[in-house]
Formats: structure tokens, C-alpha cells, sequence
């Protein structure tokens, strides 16, 4: 029963990720957060991307356990909270500059991720979801009474921790290019896994569980490897984010509303796609911004993104990418 | 002929209710099984005992001499075992080639994604998928829908397929094309265990023919033997249309 | 030669005519919590800077040399969130221009804002923030206008130990951040005072019936209680220490006694002090601005309500910058800046200074809460300021009558 010789159907398929189109896509859109606020030195643009390059590393990780597995984890910001406290905690510490404490947050968080998500993942649908609610409500409440780490009042970080990165000034700089690698790390860690034999594995669990366990895919350890996988990130954006706000409490670090709009975003801009979170957490945020700030509109912006969120879920519950795909099916082999 | 499937005192209840019983049973390499019994007899509960839905209260399986009983579902795939489902489990918004390539990456071959992709076209082109390889699963009408489960199991380079009804619901002219790609699988030396109520089918189809009924093997046998067996046929007066079926009517 | 002499007038006239309207405006940039859960507290500090906007334009403007400066405000709505913050102040310093800005309301937010402060050398008055940390941290242009939160109960411990040096306190709060952050301070006084702190015990924020506490204050030999932590259980222990006749000299609560709720607690609440960053019945003398009763007065004609301490730190923050651009007699941050750190006044508010030492620069070290007693005013229960003697309205009642 050898295979049979390959037909040119197969060979039409890109040859490696480099050849896909996507992937310079991706370059070119980070190339563009790096150099348009440094050209003009823009401050106040970089504060924008930065938010927004935020907003595209949740969004995106999230969108490999929504979209492709399947699981709505309404909890994911336990990770970026956690993250960033670990890194805040450690940064100062002899031996652990910003790079290394961040760093060092990421590996703790999708160690524990793993352990957890063998657990967690033993439920489905809405039982999982509030399985993960559970998990950041008892991170939240851990952290709220673990004196260290300054209880429920949070940790204030000293100014003179901007001293080795060259001062406030400069080190918002490198943070910012630092959270712009981070998003080009998600990005195409997300495209990476959609195109590997374990993003196929994680798909068919999406579609259909328990069909893809009997068709041979070891469900129980690719869903705990995504969760951990897509723990790694976030936890090291949330270090480098809290760094940057020289502040931390629990309130706002395990603060639901974030996964919240994470998934709203990802749903948004199209589930299952990889364009689809990052276009749709960019305009998210901008939008936000934009009538944060509006004269007319800073008044009532919650109702106004609320409508908005609204309009999407009735007429567009593909979202942008995945409506646009189905329009142009051509459209797929560019945008993915 | 070598024994590939060894079923050995196999039981199982759900609370009272007994649905396997002391079952033993063999399935020979490159043989055609096929597996009868009346509606609720336990077949689609032995085929989820064999790979690994549940675990059986007694007795064992053992598969090219290695004992398997109570492997999860995704080992038992690793082992060469595969499923086509009596009720069609499409992974829907995944193209044929994508639903193929799953059965090829997870089966008994341990294959990346572009080697899965090759042996997927071709257990694609084999049940004559080959012209829908781009659409979703979920765009098959049902007798596509088949060849799909077909494909996959296919795809998966098992040694033993679980049949499961998979004529069912199919027009004559496709169960004829169903007939045909069976007898090629079994040319291709793959073991066939089947579920089916088209008898024509079984007695064409199976070397041998296994009857359950109420969780027990009734009668086992050459097909011709087990039809006309009084056990059997009693056991089908409680369903007159395959009585019916068994003599010659269809 | 006539020629420059003619431009040089020409320019003269100029500069005081026609750019008037352009060049002569401070711009004052803050965020405010509009929406989110801060938005209650954050609406009285807006308001107050509000109204002494309103108030300086209306005389003026900022007498900078010899030029008037109007002031004109830029705010944007924080939500009471960090994630903004910082994307807001650098927006109100680099596109709005502000030369100097106010603080968001609550301790987490300013820190995350003076970032953006100390990036830019901006100067910031902070009204809301008052966990000392925050300017613990290295920052050169943070100046905190109200009390440092480990003074709330300085003012009671000072009263108590000018009344009965010998008291014994018994200190019991609710086991949450702020309450635990001040009794722990209050702790520390206490003893540097010569009191005796005879128990010293937290109870959980949901706790409803205090009485197994009150037994063990009874059973201390306590006769001065200091705690409580926020409304519900504030009230409720001032209750039941009346009900169950605990018989104290003294009792300090934190926050509840400060809202005019209280008074429904009847004969209960006769006695009972608090601390206040400000009270509408204050009488410092200020050296500039309104005095206390005046403030009221215009604030209760402009909006139509009383005002709180929140209001008042907010207008006082609009003071003091007031102050130091007119003592500096220029708008350069840098004059303005020594203009700060060299200020030791008084004003409605109270009297204000800053810590001018690197590790603690900006921290307010001269402000205090002043401590509000719960007093019969013919008949009716009211609630005047007893201590420090300067901001008396009332003569401070103790021991508190045994029933």
C-alpha cells in the first residue's frame, strides 16, 4: 500500500509557511508598528499601538483555544495578571533585569497553565468557561492576601527601575518595541500552529471532539498543550505592561472585563482566523480610543461600542475576516 | 488464516440492563466479518467497546496479539484500528482533504502534515472523493458523507475497519459503488468487521457472518449457514422486514 | 535708525494686543473617573477644580509678572481604569499642550500617570491619592496636596493624649487595605505618645454583630476604642458599643461618623470622633483665597449641593498652583518646582507643605486631618471640628458622658 505518486493538486500547496503570502502580510504589519511612531518620533502614537499591540497578543493566543479547539476561555487574562505580577515582583531583583523577570513570568505562568489545563480541561462547553472564571476569580483572591506581593492594595514599582533601560523616556520606548515583538511572536505562533500537524489535531477537536479522539488525535494533551502554549505570551505581555504602569493590583490585573473584550475582539474580527483577531483588536481599540477622546461622543463611547458589538453578533457572526472569506473565497490564500 | 481481532468473555452493563454478554469472537486477517443482529442486539456497543468509548466489565481484546482491552480511543487508533460511524462525524467546516488528512497524521503511521496530506489524497481518490477534495465536509450530501467516513478510516492506514452501517440511507446505485470499494479495501489485505441491515450486502460482502442478539452471539458461521439457522430466524420474527430480508426479499 | 525703534513699538503693541488671546492661557490637563466604579468620589474633585477655574478667570486670571493668564482645563474620562491613563496624559502633554496637570482620583492611578509626569518633567498636584508609596518611588514632579493616609487618626491620638495621657486603647478595624494601613500608623502614634494599647485585633470586613468583640474591649480594661472600617461596620460598632454600655471615654471610627448618616444613631453617636481631610465647619484662617464658610457658601450657590472633602482638595489643588505661578512670578516648571517645594502656607483647607527630600519628594507633610466630633448643638446633633485648636469650631467633649 505504498502512496501513490503525488498529484500537482498537492503541489499547488505552498511549499513551507515562507512561501505563503500571509507570512510577509504579518512582517509588513509589524515593520509598520515599529517604524511609524519612531519616524516622527510620535509619542501619543506609540501610546495608541501600544494598547492595540495588546489587545492583538490576547486576542490572537486566545483565538488558538476559541477558534481552533473550540474552548471559550472567558479567563485568560489570570495569565497576563499573573504575568505581570510575577515580572513586577522579580524586576529589581539581583539578576533579573525587565527582559529576564517577563521572561521568567512566561515559563512560571504556562507551567502552571499546563498543570492546570489538565484539569481545567477535563470540561466542556459552559462548564469550562466557568471553570476559568473560577481559576482567575481564585488566582485573584490568592494574590489579594498574599502580603508579599501586596495584598489587595498591589505593588508600586520605583521610578529608578526606568534607570537601566536609559529612563522613563527611553525605556517606554523599548517596552513598546519589546510588547511589538511580542505581537509578532503571537502572531505567527498562532499561524505557525494553524498550519502544523498539532493546529490540525486542535481543529478537529474543535469541530468534533469526539470523532477526532477516535481518529487517533490524544485530545487530553493537545488541549492542555494549547492552554499552556497560549498561556506563554500573554504572561510575558502583562509583565512588560505592568512594568510600564509602575503599578499593580489585583482589581486590575484578573479584571474579567479584559477577556472579556479579548473574546469579543476575537469573535469579531473572525474566529479561526489569524488576520481576523489582530485586524479586529486593532480597530477595537482605536475606535475606543478615538471616542474616548471625541468631543461628541466621550459621553456615552460605552454605548456606542456597546451597539457596535451588538451590530457584529447579528449581521456579521463570522466576523470582518471570516464574512469577507465567504464573499471571496480567493481571499483565504492572501489573508488567512 | 491468522487471527487479527481477539474478542474473549467480553461483558458489559449499563445499571441493569446487560448489553454485552460473555461475547467471543474472532476476526481473521484479510476477512470480511459481518456483523447482524436485531435493532438493539449491541452491535454499535461492541464496536464502542472495541475502540475504546467504553471499557468492558469482563473478558478482553486483543489486536495482533497485543491486549488492547480498555485503550482509550486515540490509542486504539495508533494500534491500526479505525471507525466509519453509523452516524456520519464529519469535522464539517474542514474540506474532504483536511478530514482526510486527520485520519492520515493521527492514524496507525505516526506522519507529518505534508506526508498526511499525500496518503489523505490518495485514501481521498480511493472511495472517488478526489473530485470534492477543496469542500467542506459539511457541503457532502449524505452518501459523500459516507465515502467521507470511509476515507478517513482509509486515510488512517488501519489494519482493521469498524464498519458501522455505512450503507445505510444510500441509494441502490450508490450502495453498489459502497459494495465495490468494501471489496477493494479487503484486495487491499485491510480486515473489515461490518454492522449492516442490508442483507444482500452481508451475504455478498462477508466471508463469515456473526448474529447477535440481546448482547450475544447467536449463531457464527458462513453466511449461507447462519440464514438458514432456526435461532436466527426466530430471533427475526420479531422483526418481520428483516426476516423478510434474510430469505431472498429485499 | 527710526525704523527699529518704529518695529520694536510695533512688536511692543503686539505682543500686549493682538496675541493676547493665544499666548496668555495656562493649560491644565487632567483625567477624571466620568464612568467606572471611582466616578462618585471623582465628581467632587472636578467639581472643586472646576469652580476655581471659574473663580480665578472670573478675577482675572493667574497674575504671572505683570501679565494675566487665563486658565483653561483639557479632561478626558480615565473609567476608572489604568489602561488609559497613560495614553491620556501623554496625549493632554504632547498634543493638548497642558503645562501642568492634576492627578486622576485614587492612589493606583496617579502612580501609573506620574510615569508619564516624570517622563515629560511634567508637574502634577495630586488631590486623590493619598497612599504615601506613591511618592516613595523617585519622583521629582509629584506634589501630593492632601494627608498621606497613616495620618487619618494623628489628630485623635494627639487629642486623646492631651486629655488622658495614661488612656488605654483598645484598637479594632476591618481587615481590608485601607483600614489595616491606617491603624497600623495609629498603632505606631499611640505608643510614641506613652498610651497603652491594650488589644489590637482585625475582624472580617462582613462581620454584622460585634458583640464577642465588644466583650473582649470590655474585658481589656480599655477605655478608649480607636477603628471601624467603613460605613455599615463603623455604624454598627457605634451602636452596639452604646447598646451593650461599653462605657468608653473615647471612640474614634473611621469614615462612617463622616457622613451625615450617622446622625440617625441618635444618642449613640454623641461622642464619637473621626478624622476628615477637610469639614465644612473648619475656621483656619487662610493667608490667600476664600476662608472655609465662604467656600461653602459659593460652592452651595454654584452646584446646588454641600460640599466634601473631595471638592474642597480639588479647589485647594488649584490654589496652591495658583500660589507658587504667582510666587515664581513665571510659568517655567522648573520656577515653579522651587516655588513647591518652598511653600509652607495656610488655606481653607488647612496648612500645606511639601517633603522636599529625594525619597519622599512631593509627599504633603504638613496637612492634616483635622478631627470632627459628633456634638448637641441645641438639641440636635451635629458634627463640628474639635482638633487642632486652630480649625476648631467647637470645644472638643470628653470624656464622652458614661449612660
Amino acid at each position: 500500500m505504498a502512496t501513490q505518486q503525488v498529484s500537482t493538486r498537492i503541489d499547488a500547496l505552498p511549499r513551507t509557511i515562507l512561501h505563503r503570502p500571509f507570512f510577509w502580510i504579518i512582517a509588513l504589519a509589524i515593520a509598520a508598528f515599529v517604524v511609524a511612531p519612531t519616524i516622527g518620533n510620535d509619542v501619543q502614537l506609540r501610546e495608541s499601538l501600544l494598547l492595540a499591540a495588546v489587545y492583538i497578543i490576547l486576542a490572537s493566543n486566545l483565538n488558538v483555544m476559541i477558534g481552533y479547539a473550540g474552548y471559550v476561555n472567558f479567563g485568560s487574562i489570570v495569565f497576563f495578571g499573573l504575568g505581570g505580577y510575577l515580572c513586577v515582583w522579580l524586576v529589581g531583583r539581583p539578576g533579573f533585569p525587565l527582559a529576564v523577570a517577563a521572561l521568567a513570568g512566561g515559563v512560571v505562568v504556562s507551567a502552571l497553565a499546563l498543570v492546570f489545563g489538565f484539569g481545567v480541561l477535563r470540561l466542556r462547553g459552559a462548564y469550562f468557561a466557568l471553570a476559568t472564571i473560577g481559576v482567575n476569580e481564585g488566582v485573584q483572591a490568592f494574590v489579594m492576601n498574599f502580603s508579599p506581593w501586596g495584598g489587595a492594595a498591589g505593588m508600586y514599582l520605583s521610578t529608578e527601575l526606568f534607570a537601566p533601560l536609559g529612563g522613563p523616556r527611553q525605556a517606554l520606548w523599548t517596552i513598546y518595541y519589546l510588547l511589538v515583538a511580542v505581537m509578532g511572536l503571537s502572531l505567527y505562533l498562532s499561524y505557525g500552529i494553524k498550519v502544523s500537524k498539532f493546529g490540525l489535531g486542535l481543529l478537529a477537536i474543535g469541530q468534533n471532539e469526539d470523532a477526532a479522539a477516535v481518529l487517533g488525535v490524544p485530545t487530553r494533551l493537545y488541549k492542555a498543550l494549547a492552554y499552556s502554549a497560549t498561556a506563554f505570551l500573554p504572561a510575558i505581555a502583562g509583565g512588560l505592561y505592568y512594568f510600564k504602569s509602575a503599578f499593580i493590583q489585583p482589581s486590575d490585573a484578573f479584571d474579567l472585563t479584559f477577556s472579556t473584550e479579548a473574546i469579543a475582539i476575537v469573535m469579531l474580527g473572525g474566529q479561526g482566523t489569524i488576520a481576523g483577531p489582530a485586524i479586529g483588536a486593532f480597530f477595537y481599540e482605536e475606535l475606543r480610543g478615538w471616542l474616548l477622546t471625541s468631543d461628541t461622543f466621550s459621553h456615552f463611547q460605552l454605548v456606542v461600542a456597546g451597539a457596535l458589538l451588538l451590530i457584529i453578533v447579528l449581521f456579521l457572526p463570522r466576523g470582518l475576516i471570516g464574512t469577507a472569506h465567504a464573499r471571496w473565497p480567493d481571499l483565504r490564500r492572501i489573508i488567512e | 488464516m491468522t487471527a487479527l481481532l481477539e474478542i474473549d468473555g467480553l461483558g458489559k452493563s449499563f445499571g441493569g440492563l446487560r448489553a454485552i454478554d460473555r461475547l467471543s469472537f474472532v476476526v481473521h486477517e484479510r476477512e470480511i466479518l459481518g456483523l447482524i443482529g436485531p435493532n438493539g442486539a449491541g452491535k454499535s456497543t461492541l464496536f464502542n467497546l472495541i475502540n475504546g468509548v467504553f471499557a468492558p466489565d469482563q473478558g478482553s481484546v486483543r489486536f495482533g496479539g497485543v491486549d488492547i482491552t480498555g485503550a482509550p480511543p486515540h490509542r486504539i487508533a495508533k494500534y491500526g484500528i479505525a471507525r466509519a460511524h453509523q452516524i456520519v462525524q464529519p469535522l464539517e467546516a474542514m474540506t474532504v482533504l483536511e478530514n482526510c488528512t486527520v485520519g492520515a497524521c493521527f492514524g496507525s503511521r505516526n506522519l507529518s502534515r505534508r506526508q498526511a496530506e499525500a496518503a489523505a489524497y490518495e485514501a481521498a481518490t480511493f472511495v472517488g472523493l478526489d473530485d470534492r477534495l477543496a469542500i467542506p465536509a459539511a457541503h457532502l450530501n449524505i452518501a459523500g458523507k459516507k465515502r467521507l467516513e470511509l476515507a478517513r478510516a482509509l486515510a488512517a492506514q488501519a489494519r482493521l475497519l469498524l464498519l458501522d452501517e455505512v450503507l445505510a440511507g444510500l441509494n441502490p446505485t450508490e450502495v453498489e459503488y459502497m459494495i465495490g470499494v468494501i471489496r477493494r479495501i479487503r484486495e487491499r489485505g485491510i480486515a473489515i468487521l461490518m454492522i449492516e441491515h442490508l442483507m444482500q450486502a452481508i451475504m455478498s460482502l462477508s466471508n463469515r457472518v456473526i448474529v447477535l442478539n440481546s448482547g450475544q452471539k447467536l449463531a457464527e458461521g458462513l453466511p449461507a449457514e447462519v440464514a438458514n439457522d432456526p435461532q436466527v430466524i426466530e430471533a427475526y420474527l420479531g422483526d418481520p422486514e428483516l426476516a423478510r430480508q434474510l430469505h431472498g426479499g429485499s | 535708525m527710526r525704523l527699529p525703534i518704529l518695529a520694536a513699538i510695533m512688536l511692543a503693541a503686539m505682543a500686549t494686543g493682538a496675541f493676547a488671546a493665544d499666548s496668555d492661557t495656562i493649560t491644565i490637563g487632567m483625567t477624571t473617573s466620568q464612568t467606572g466604579p471611582l466616578n462618585v468620589d471623582s465628581l467632587g474633585l472636578q467639581q472643586g477644580a472646576n469652580m476655581w477655574r471659574d473663580d480665578v478667570n472670573a478675577a482675572g486670571g493667574i497674575a504671572v509678572g505683570d501679565k494675566h493668564y487665563q486658565v483653561r482645563f483639557v479632561t478626558y474620562d480615565d473609567q476608572s481604569q489604568g489602561s488609559r491613563v497613560q495614553q491620556l496624559y501623554t496625549r493632554l502633554v504632547v498634543q493638548d499642550k497642558a503645562q501642568f496637570l492634576f492627578g486622576p482620583y485614587s492612589s493606583g492611578l496617579t502612580a501609573t500617570a506620574a510615569v508619564i509626569s516624570e517622563q515629560y518633567g511634567a508637574l502634577m498636584l495630586t488631590a486623590g491619592g493619598a497612599e504615601p508609596k506613591t511618592y516613595e518611588l523617585g519622583n521629582k514632579y509629584l506634589y501630593q496636596v492632601i494627608t498621606p493616609a497613616g495620618g487619618y487618626l494623628k489628630g485623635a491620638v494627639e487629642a486623646l493624649q492631651a486629655h488622658n495621657p495614661h488612656a488605654k486603647v483598645a484598637l479594632v478595624y476591618s481587615d481590608d487595605p485601607f483600614s489595616k494601613a491606617v491603624l497600623a500608623a495609629t498603632s505606631e502614634q499611640a505608643k510614641k505618645a506613652g498610651l497603652e494599647i491594650v488589644m489590637n485585633e482585625s475582624y472580617a470586613p462582613s462581620t454584622t454583630d460585634f458583640g464577642p468583640v465588644i466583650n473582649k474591649i470590655i474585658s481589656s480594661g480599655a477605655d478608649s476604642f480607636m477603628g471601624g472600617g467603613h460605613y455599615s461596620d463603623g455604624a454598627t460598632l457605634a451602636r452596639q458599643l452604646y447598646e451593650q454600655k461599653a462605657n468608653l471615654k473615647w471612640i474614634s471610627i473611621l469614615v462612617a461618623p463622616g457622613d451625615d448618616k450617622f446622625a440617625t444613631l441618635g444618642p449613640a453617636a454623641l461622642g464619637v470622633t473621626t478624622g476628615s481631610q477637610w469639614e465644612p465647619s473648619e475656621s483656619y484662617k487662610p493667608e490667600f483665597g476664600p476662608t472655609g464658610p465662604e467656600f461653602v457658601k459659593r460652592y452651595r450657590a454654584k452646584f446646588k449641593s454641600d460640599p466634601d472633602y473631595h471638592a474642597a482638595s480639588g479647589y485647594a489643588g488649584g490654589l496652591i498652583l495658583q500660589h507658587a505661578i504667582e510666587q515664581a512670578g513665571s510659568i517655567d516648571q522648573a520656577k515653579v518646582a522651587a516655588a513647591l517645594d518652598a511653600m509652607d502656607v495656610m488655606t481653607f483647607f488647612g496648612r500645606v507643605k511639601f517633603a522636599t527630600d529625594p525619597q519622599h519628594h512631593g509627599l504633603q507633610v504638613a496637612h492634616e486631618m483635622v478631627l470632627a466630633q459628633w456634638l448637641m448643638n441645641d438639641g440636635k446633633l451635629t458634627r463640628q471640628v474639635v482638633w487642632p485648636k486652630d480649625a476648631a469650631s467647637a470645644a472638643l467633649l470628653y470624656p464622652i458622658p458614661a449612660h
